[in-house]
């Protein structure tokens, strides 16, 4: 239906390269997810495929038709922006209206269009209202029912959740996943939020200083990530890091030191890897035993208790090295008692010096 | 103890009264005068002792003929002249300063010029352009008519400032060059406020150039606008150094304030000029309340 086509996409804003040789394919239907933090260019790679931005070299193309110098009316897509971006002298009605107007349709069918949007995001009873009386969930709503009523075969979305609050983000991104199952369109979503990236996408692009870090499924992101700077950005509270040193490599695992603690034979292998060199090992708080058996421990103070009911983190520290461990909610650990952290071999990660996964 | 909100309001009374004072002695005080000397019969002899007349400066029945102001045919000519100046010079100005503010929007190398050329009008003392025009337009040396007589277009030099049939006409381009800017700056400031992303969301859904100022621009801009017209409209109504310039004695061209300086200080008749001026407020008066009622002008910040 609507695959899109990025072919080594350049940018340039002035003497600023945003973009650095981009290729994605983006399958129909799917709902992609690009992800980063502030300036690693997803919000500029999304103006581009709305055609909202000029491309400086590489094409896009949208259902094997290049859309370089088509104009974003074009395109067959629609966006919904960050703001909202609503007109905000005409009413709710005729927002959504306004790009069926524009492609001269009959009123029946805008009157049908429109209606059917609004009973899809129930907003049938603000039809009449300006945008200036309505809460910020409900004009989200409205700017997603823009969108919808032109049958677009793609959507972009540009932080559509960032400016609701934390309850109305969740509840509008599941209805959000609900909407990709009934459309059926192929959907583009930028956020710098790692959790609706995982929430929403069935593939998650992370971007870094305008290059793909990696492209995969939400739990390949999570389970592989293919560098430190993925391992880091997926995942919350963060992987930690621990300086590590190659001891001995074997046929199917690599055993490494940690910081002169403990040492953990890990079933991970790199090729450019040798004897000696310096690795950082990641793992995730969650995958840390407390006062529990592992492949390798250590004992730790604690510094920091956080209580969230479901979970506690607990956050320790060895020889300046911070470390965070997840237990249960109802944990009896105080700040200021030590405790016993075990690195369980299978769940750990390790980079080599330049950031790069061991496989 | 007091409340916090009284408090306030003490704090916006002390505030409010400087400004009360000034509005007062500056405002309020040349209107009530100018209104009691309207109903006297000051002229320049009696002018410290004048005597209470009632409204005969306005209309009065004398031996069967109707006198006073409102029974003068020049007034209501002078009301005329002001009213179709009024709306072809505001007319022209807020089409040339939309036009001049969405070229200052452009931007290029040349914009710094741009905006300096579209403004330059604006900083020339009414009297420099006035006779500037009148020089360009003059029958016998004018630049204009040698121009048209260069094309054929004219056998001789016109006098346009004078002729009844274009004198008004040339008033009114004058006075669009000299404040179509003062359009266009109110106009850019409302174009420089649009948010982006509302324009990009036209463009995705389908606006093009001429659509997109139709259905989005031009409705956001309107309070812009509408400010506009209300302070050139209050500048027009009360036009009086352009047409004196130009040509005082004319009743072609007469405005009310030129009416009402003619007879208060040319035949020194204060209380009849008084009323003329009287009656000129009174007018100004219910047009901008009548305008601003119809554009909603007052309910801007509930418009968005």
């Amino acid at each position: 239906m609507a695959d899109i086509n990025v072919n080594t996409v350049n940018k340039y804003f002035g003497d600023v390269h945003v973009i650095k040789d981009i290729s994605l394919d983006i399958k129909s239907q799917s709902f992609t997810v690009l992800v980063g933090p502030s300036g690693c260019g997803k919000s500029t790679m999304l103006r581009m495929i709305a055609g909202l931005e000029d491309i400086n070299s590489g094409t896009i193309s949208i259902d094997g038709q290049v859309v370089n110098d088509l104009p974003p009316k074009q395109r067959n897509i629609a966006m919904v922006f960050q703001s909202y971006a609503l007109y905000p002298h005409m009413t709710v009605f005729d927002n959504m209206a306004f790009g069926l107007k524009l492609e001269k349709r009959s009123k029946d069918e805008i009157n049908e269009r429109v209606n059917e949007a609004a009973r899809i995001l129930q907003i049938e009873d603000y039809l009449l209202r300006k945008p200036k009386q309505l809460s910020g969930g409900q004009r989200q709503r409205v700017a997603i029912g823009r969108a919808i009523t032109r049958k677009p075969k793609v959507f972009l979305f540009d932080e559509p959740l960032s400016n609701l609050d934390a309850a109305l983000r969740v509840q509008m991104r599941v209805e959000l996943a609900k909407l990709h199952n009934e459309l059926d369109a192929t959907m583009i979503y930028v956020t710098h939020d790692q959790t609706e990236a995982m929430t929403l996408a069935d593939d998650i692009v992370v971007l870094d200083t305008g290059i793909v870090s990696q492209k995969g499924s939400p739990l390949e992101l999570y389970d592989k990530p293919n560098n430190m700077f993925v391992g880091g950005f997926i995942g919350s509270p963060k992987m930690n890091f621990m300086p590590s040193k190659i001891l001995s490599k074997s046929a199917d695992s690599t055993e490494v030191d940690i910081m002169g603690m403990s040492k953990i034979s890990v079933s991970k292998l790199s090729a450019s890897s040798s004897e000696g060199d310096a690795v950082t090992l990641g793992i995730r708080p969650e995958h840390l035993v407390v006062n529990g058996d592992a492949d390798g421990s250590w004992e730790s103070k604690v510094f920091v208790v956080e209580k969230l009911g479901d979970v506690s983190y607990l956050y320790l520290e060895k020889d300046g090295e911070p470390l965070v461990a997840e237990t249960e909610g109802h944990s009896e650990i105080k700040v200021g008692d030590t405790v016993k952290v075990g690195f369980p071999a299978g769940r750990c990660q390790l980079f080599d010096s330049s950031g790069q996964a061991f496989k | 103890m007091k409340s916090v909100s009284q408090i306030r309001k003490r704090t916006a009374l002390i505030f409010l009264i400087p400004v009360t004072i000034i509005l007062l002695s500056s405002a309020l005080y040349p209107l009530i005068s100018t209104l009691y000397l309207s109903l006297t019969d000051a002229e320049l002899e009696n002018f410290l002792n004048p005597n209470y007349v009632g409204f005969i400066n306005y209309i009065e029945n004398y031996e069967g003929m109707w006198y006073g102001v409102l029974a003068d045919s020049l007034f209501w000519n002078s009301v005329r002249n002001t009213l179709v100046f009024t709306i072809f010079s505001i007319s022209l100005e807020v089409v040339l300063g939309i036009s001049f503010a969405l070229i200052m929007l452009i931007e290029n190398k040349l914009k710094w010029f741009v905006r300096a050329a579209v403004l330059i009008p604006w900083a020339i003392p009414t009297i420099v352009s006035a006779r500037m025009f009148e020089w360009m337009l003059q029958d016998q040396f004018g630049i204009f008519n040698y121009m048209l007589i260069g094309l054929g277009i004219l056998e001789q030099g016109k006098a346009w400032t004078t002729d009844p049939q274009t004198s008004m006409i040339v008033i009114i381009i004058i006075d669009a060059w000299k404040t179509s800017p003062f359009v266009a700056i109110l106009v850019y400031a409302g174009l420089k406020a649009l948010p982006n992303e509302v324009l990009e969301a036209g463009k995705v859904d389908g606006t093009n150039g001429i659509t997109q100022f139709y259905y989005i621009i031009f409705p956001l801009i309107l309070p812009a606008i509408a400010v506009a017209i209300v302070f050139r409209g209050l500048d027009a109504l009360r036009v009086f150094d352009l047409i004196y310039l130009i040509n005082a004695g004319s009743k072609d061209i007469m405005s009310m304030t030129v009416y009402a300086r003619r007879e208060m200080f040319e035949y020194s008749h204060f209380g009849f000029g008084a009323a003329a001026s009287t009656m000129l407020t009174l007018i100004i008066g219910v047009i901008a309340v009548i305008f601003i009622q119809r554009t909603r002008l007052h309910k801007l910040d509930e418009m968005e």
